[in-house]
């Protein structure tokens, strides 16, 4: 893609936004674009790298004179430093929800598909909810996964994939849902997976102190293999403010530890047989206390253990604890401090993290980031690595946010990397209001407080 | 003044200034932001229903006015306008009405839309309770088990933003130190990365030399 076709993709871009902001009658239009730039010290000697994002997720609901949605989401990436180009188109899919046809629901186009057990896609896909009125309903899914990580050569990995699957679930189950189901996954003409699956969730009651479970399975019924089972418990507790989850797991993809499969198109999970040669075992839990109305306190630990050789047990550790503040009690201002530590055969990271943000003023916004991580790993290297950032916005009108941002990094290896970079992100919708609905609880952008959630 | 001490004046004089926020400066562009009204509210769903369009799915399950409304209230006030307030606010059902049909329940009419964005504007105080704690780490069950419970607050690009979506720019999933270190995570826990990566994105950098510091 030249630079023309970059700046045409963003001229484009702009022209929707404006028609969005006309009135179109009973449809409504919204979009969220954000674009990202950054001057970076390039690897390759004497280089600077100049990439400038563009991403924009554009719909329209009302549509077919219903509640029809269109979604989109793209990316048209220009490196004006490396003269380097690519375009993502994440999702374009038209779903008709089950007001518009009774008891009928689906989605059509490319889309996000988490029906599949631990692993979700991004397919061009069709996706039919089926529900009649009675305690079930049905969904039947299908089609072809994209995927988005570069492959610079000849790819290790076919992309030639296909995933279908079908499921029965509850429909009027209060506080839960259950759901059985099947799916398969086909690579470079094979079938990879073909797994009964089973999910579920169910709170006991919504009242403090009841616990809320859930737990999924899936049975490789080929290789009569159970590839992963999870089962966990989450709860909260009024007084004393506790909130508290425990989660146990097991995970075989397919032969692990009984056969070397050559084929890596007929690996299941190729990134887990590079370190694994048996089933994982993981049990983690993590909680979070209110220390005072505006301080609380959190942690997370999970151990797992797996075999790397035959009779080579590692005992992996991952932990973090921290603090979180909210100064005014209002979620304005937030401020976050955590300590982290990774343990394995590989070796052990301590790192430490503090975070700011701050929204109290009507118009600017600021946040900064530092973290700090020491690391000693299997083959002797040991070093410190640094990372701070710090980004002042402001807001011009609603919806619309400049922002600018430094970056730098210290290590042995980069021990010069500064970063200068902007942002602008523009929300609207064509009723006018300051924000869409669903980016009111996808609340990345720094126009809305995050009420301390972890960003 | 070396860089460490930069950085460490800049993160306490944040501190500071966040404990003394109410006697930040104020002028034309630097104003307090009061907290939004509307945060501690779902308000914005009352008005949204539109008797047209449910009149003849209510006409068909024999529902009458008074299975919703309730008409005994008796409003005595000269005040015309403030009749008229009362008048609605009587009137109005509140939430449960609605949740009849809508939501998960044995009551639910199986063509009532499901989403809370139906109705819902400002979702921050339907945050489910399970959404608190390690949720990043522990959701795809739930996403597994009910994805219209995903969908009926979030777009999907929110999970794209995460699972799919390739940023040099800004971090997301994985701090910028990450890839100096991420062979020891990666052996603590290594169901984790193939959750959003191939062996491909190893392989690219491992292998074929394409390190990049932005990458």
């Amino acid at each position: 893609m030249s630079t023309k076709r970059f700046i045409f993709g963003v001229a484009l871009a702009l022209w929707a936004s404006w028609l969005c902001s006309l009135p179109a009658r009973g449809v409504d239009l919204r979009g969220n674009l954000s674009l990202l730039g950054q001057v970076r010290e390039s690897d390759q000697p004497g280089k600077t790298e100049a990439p400038m994002d563009l991403y924009g997720n554009l719909g329209a609901t009302g549509l077919l004179g219903g509640g029809a949605s269109l979604d989109t989401y793209f990316r048209l990436e220009r490196d004006f430093g490396l003269d380097h180009t690519a375009t993502d188109f994440y999702a374009g899919a038209l779903h008709v929800p089950a007001g518009t046809i009774p008891g009928l629901s689906f989605t059509v186009g490319r889309q996000f598909l988490s029906e599949g057990p631990r692993v979700a896609f991004v397919a061009d896909a069709a996706k039919v909810n089926i529900e009649p009125g009675g305690p079930v309903g049905l969904t039947l899914f299908g089609g072809q996964p994209r995927y988005f990580e570069p492959t610079y050569s000849s790819e290790n990995l076919s992309q030639d994939e296909q995933v279908f699957g079908a499921n029965v679930h509850t429909t009027r189950l209060r506080n839960g849902r259950l759901s059985l189901g099947f799916f398969e996954q086909w690579r470079d003409g094979r079938a990879l997976r073909q797994l009964v699956t089973g999910a579920g969730s169910y709170g006991l009651s919504r009242l403090p102190g009841l616990p809320n479970l859930y737990g999924s399975f899936a049975v490789d019924t080929h290789r009569q293999n159970i590839d992963q089972g999870t089962l966990g418990m989450d709860a909260f507790f009024l007084k004393p403010g506790l909130s508290f989850n425990v989660e146990g797991s097991y995970y075989k993809p397919q032969d692990q530890g009984e056969f070397v499969i050559a084929d890596k198109n007929r690996r299941e999970d190729p990134i887990f047989e590079l370190f694994s040669i048996s089933a994982l075992m993981q049990l983690r839990g993590g909680l979070r206390y209110n220390l005072t109305r505006t301080v609380a306190a959190f942690g997370d630990y999970s151990y797992q253990r797996y075999e790397r050789q035959r009779d080579k047990v590692v005992h992996g550790h991952v932990a973090s604890a921290g603090l979180l503040w909210l100064p005014g009690g209002d979620g304005l201002e937030v401020v976050r401090l955590e300590y982290y530590v990774f343990e394995s055969a590989g070796g052990n990271v301590n790192g430490g993290k503090f975070y700011y943000e701050s929204q109290v003023y009507n118009r600017i916004l600021f946040r900064t980031k530092l973290d700090v991580a020491y690391y000693e790993k299997e083959n002797n290297e040991h070093d410190t690595g640094i990372n701070g950032m710090m980004g002042l916005g402001f807001i011009v009108c609603p919806g619309l946010v400049w922002e600018l941002d430094f970056e730098g990094n210290h290590t042995k290896r980069f021990s010069e990397d500064y970063r200068f970079g902007f942002s602008i992100r523009y929300n609207f919708d064509s009723r006018g209001r300051k924000r869409p609905p669903a980016a009111e609880a996808d609340s990345h952008s720094p126009t809305q407080p995050t009420s301390g959630r972890p960003l | 003044m070396n860089r460490a001490t930069c950085v460490i004046a800049i993160l306490v004089a944040a501190v500071i200034a966040s404990a003394c926020r109410q006697y930040l400066p104020s002028n034309r562009y630097l104003q307090l932001r009061q907290p939004s009204r509307a945060a501690r509210s779902t308000a914005d769903a009352a008005r949204k229903f539109n008797h047209d369009k449910h009149g003849p799915i209510l006409g068909t399950a024999d529902l009458t006015c008074m299975d919703c409304h309730r008409f005994d209230a008796l409003i005595e006030t000269g005040n015309e306008e403030m009749a008229r307030e009362l008048s609605s606010r009587a009137l109005y059902p509140g939430s449960a009405a609605c949740h009849f049909c809508h939501v998960a329940s044995d009551t639910r009419v199986a063509a009532a839309p499901q989403a809370c964005t139906t109705c819902h504007e400002n979702l921050e105080p339907l945050r489910p309770v399970d959404h608190d704690v390690a949720w990043l780490k522990v959701h795809s069950t739930a996403a597994q088990a009910n994805p219209e419970r995903c969908q009926s607050c979030h777009q999907q690009a929110l999970c794209i933003d995460c699972h799919s979506r390739r940023d040099t720019i800004q971090t997301r999933m994985h701090d910028r130190n990450f890839r100096f270190f991420h062979s020891v995570q990666a052996r603590a826990n290594p169901m984790q990365c193939g959750s959003c990566h191939r062996l491909d994105f190893c392989i690219n950098c491992h292998k074929q030399g394409n390190v990049s510091i932005g990458q």
